[in-house]
């Protein structure tokens, strides 16, 4: 590795069905940032116990309300009597457990529910491992979503704002639910012009090459800012994907189906694709075909990323 | 482009289930602390960790090769 994390800092790297944990040591007790999916949360509840050492898990924190980043909340909750503090901007969707706006049933995923105890507004400062952090409006791949920036470190927990090679599916935009494309113009730019030597992302390894991730997303901003059915037409194929991971594999006559049972999916064809379902489901898996992330096998579609 | 893989990668493929007799997770081969450790160790450590999964996976009599660049 060419740069080191504070001793305190540990990174829980997990994959892309559930979101990187990050767990802050601070003397007898520790804080955990996103908790990964549903389907995974004994693991994760496992992997935190390791890494807990014997130390209380006081306090979770989410950077956004996805499933993949909230998923293991009840359950490490149940485990640990952990508090869980969320952005304020979904605080009223937690506390009524809104289905539709935590895009559940939307996008064909799942979560059990918690409550939260508390909440973050953009420009909070708190201390985590003890350093000094600050919560950062992050608008765009989920508008009340925040980052959580270490100037004194010049560390920064990015969610799905920034990866090392892109940024998370810009739903909002997408169902024309609020102006998401320009909000991510938006968080990019501020992200851009903090001084960041290390990126702990939602998903991916923590990373030093920040300016290069920058140009990436950047680049990846503008072409999506230029043919809104690219930009569509990977979230459709992100989506699925990542449905294909929990499911691991569907039978390929289901396919679909499944897309016009899927809202989001839906949806995104309705406005973007139109594409009759049978057409939209051989396009598709043609295309997941193509990027290896699946194979086609008696008749099963098969996630190649879970076997 | 994807950019330049200069680490070793997780073999998380999202199974992400322990398996209490084996004490590995059911996708990846790897124990807690492996999985727990991941993020902090070097590449020499990671390829460690990689060929020791190779031997468990020989164990458990399956055909994929883990992905990485731990060969020359």
């Amino acid at each position: 590795m060419n740069f080191t994390l504070p001793s305190q800092v540990r990174v829980l790297e997990r994959g892309w069905l559930s979101s990187n944990n990050i767990l802050f040591l601070e003397g007898e007790r520790a804080t955990l940032i996103d908790s990964g999916y549903v389907s995974h949360a004994s693991q994760t509840v496992a992997l935190v116990r390791q890494a807990l050492d014997g130390r209380r898990l006081e306090r979770i924190i989410n950077t956004h309300s996805h499933s993949d980043h909230i998923g293991g909340n009840a359950a490490l909750q149940r485990e640990f009597a952990c508090s869980i503090t969320v952005p304020a901007g979904i605080a009223e969707t937690i506390q009524a457990w809104d289905e539709e706006a935590l895009l559940l049933t939307a996008s064909g995923q799942r979560c059990d529910p918690f409550r939260h105890d508390a909440t973050h507004l953009p420009g909070d400062e708190f201390e985590l491992g003890g350093l000094v952090w600050r919560a950062l409006h992050a608008p765009g791949h989920d508008m009340d979503a925040l980052v959580f920036y270490c100037e004194s470190r010049r560390i920064l927990i990015s969610g799905d704002a920034l990866w090392r090679d892109g940024f998370g599916i810009q739903f909002a935009e997408l169902m024309g639910k609020a102006a998401g494309l320009a909000a991510t113009r938006t968080t990019l730019e501020a992200i851009g012009r903090l001084a960041v030597d290390i990126v702990i992302p939602g998903h991916g390894a923590a990373f030093a090459e920040f300016d290069d991730a920058m140009q990436r997303a950047m680049q990846r901003l503008a072409a999506f800012e230029a043919d809104p059915l690219r930009m569509a037409r990977n979230a459709l194929k992100a989506c699925f994907t990542f449905n294909l991971l929990e499911l691991r594999r569907m039978r390929r006559d289901q396919l679909a189906e499944h897309l016009c049972g899927t809202a989001f999916l839906a949806d995104i064809n309705t406005r973007y694709l139109k594409l009759a379902p049978d057409d939209l489901a051989e396009w598709l898996v043609s295309e997941l075909v193509r990027a290896g992330v699946a194979e086609l096998r008696d008749g099963d579609i098969i996630s190649t990323q879970t076997a | 482009m994807k950019p330049e893989q200069a680490s070793v990668a997780s073999p998380c493929i999202n199974v992400c289930q322990m398996d209490a007799a084996t004490g590995l997770c059911q996708g990846c081969l790897r124990t807690l602390a492996e999985i727990a450790a991941w993020s902090g160790i070097d590449d020499a450590e990671k390829c460690r960790i990689l060929a020791a999964v190779e031997q468990r996976r020989a164990v458990h009599a399956s055909v994929a090769d883990p992905p990485g660049n731990c060969r020359a």
